[in-house]
């Protein structure tokens, strides 16, 4: 009795092992930050409104004369890019049909184009920021991932995200006239 | 019942049966380890959101407050300061500091709540 007691519970313990190993597989296998949240799009507040750039680096050149473009700001330094990075890779439905630029913020020039590369980022305009010295100069802007939403060659908003498909979400209702 | 009644000896199979039941027990926490031991792939970095290139622990790992002052390696040629999002309510620094050739020296790192 005491042992087909002891088979049972033996039994029911695996299977408790095999449901939770079930679920932790299931999860695992859910895309990471399909379809985002709200939460995860914060405005910056403290960003030049209205400010047109001295100098648009040359990559980025093409984002200037655009009726609204984004410009993505990342950093090598941060893993949080480097998962919005994996998701503009392997999600291009998120850029798509967008005037959507790259600046990578890097301590150093080889660091930037290995994270470009790393990332398969050269598909879209990307520009290596070294010490993040154009974002800085031009906007204030030393945080990410981050966004800057122009219109016409002139930032109309900003914002701090965590997830590609959410900034997507949030950055197209940024229609205010500047 | 009787007070002679004894427990019958125990059969030479008993331990057989303990130790097959042992296997099994032991065979069974392998799975769940090797089961559940995978991490998923995470971004979380090595302090927060940051990728640094010392993390605590590590003897070059020094700290914020060393790290953006620069105290303890004056002969560092820079330093490389930037801000990332872990989640919608916490953010990081993450500091760097480097010497030629942008070997990096020290590291240090805060998170902080949004």
């Amino acid at each position: 009795m005491m042992y087909l007691f002891g088979f049972v519970l033996l039994l029911l313990t695996g299977a408790v092992v095999v449901l939770f190993a079930m679920l932790g597989e299931l999860s695992s296998r859910v895309t990471p930050g399909s379809g985002g949240s709200p939460e995860d799009v914060r405005p910056l507040l403290d960003v030049p409104v209205g400010r047109a750039p001295e100098r648009w680096p040359g990559p980025l050149a093409e984002l200037a004369g655009a009726e609204q473009a984004v410009a993505l700001v990342l950093s090598t330094a941060c893993t949080s890019c480097a998962k919005v990075a994996g998701q503009l890779r392997d999600q291009p439905e998120l850029v798509a049909g967008q005037h959507i630029g790259v600046v990578i913020s890097t301590a150093d020039r080889q660091r930037g184009d290995e994270f470009v590369a790393q990332h398969g980022l050269a598909r879209l305009p990307s520009y290596v920021d070294e010490q993040g010295e154009w974002v800085v100069r031009e906007f204030g802007i030393n945080t990410s991932p981050s966004a800057l939403v122009f219109q016409r060659g002139r930032l109309v908003s900003a914002f701090v995200f965590t997830d590609a498909a959410a900034l997507r979400a949030a950055a197209h209702p940024a229609k205010e006239a500047v | 019942m009787s007070d002679t009644d004894e427990r019958p000896p125990e059969r030479s199979g008993g331990k057989t049966r303990r130790r097959i039941l042992g296997t099994i027990g032991a065979g069974g926490l392998a799975t769940a380890a090797a089961v559940f031991g995978r991490s998923a792939p995470a971004f979380a970095g090595n302090y927060g959101c940051c990728n640094l290139a010392f993390t605590p622990g590590s003897s070059r790992y020094i700290g914020w407050s060393s790290c953006t002052s620069y105290r303890l390696c004056p002969n560092c040629l820079g330093k490389y300061i930037w801000y990332c999002s872990k989640s919608p309510s916490m953010d990081c620094g993450c500091c760097e500091l480097y010497s030629g050739n942008y070997n990096w020296q020290y590291s240090g790192a805060t998170c902080y709540y949004a």
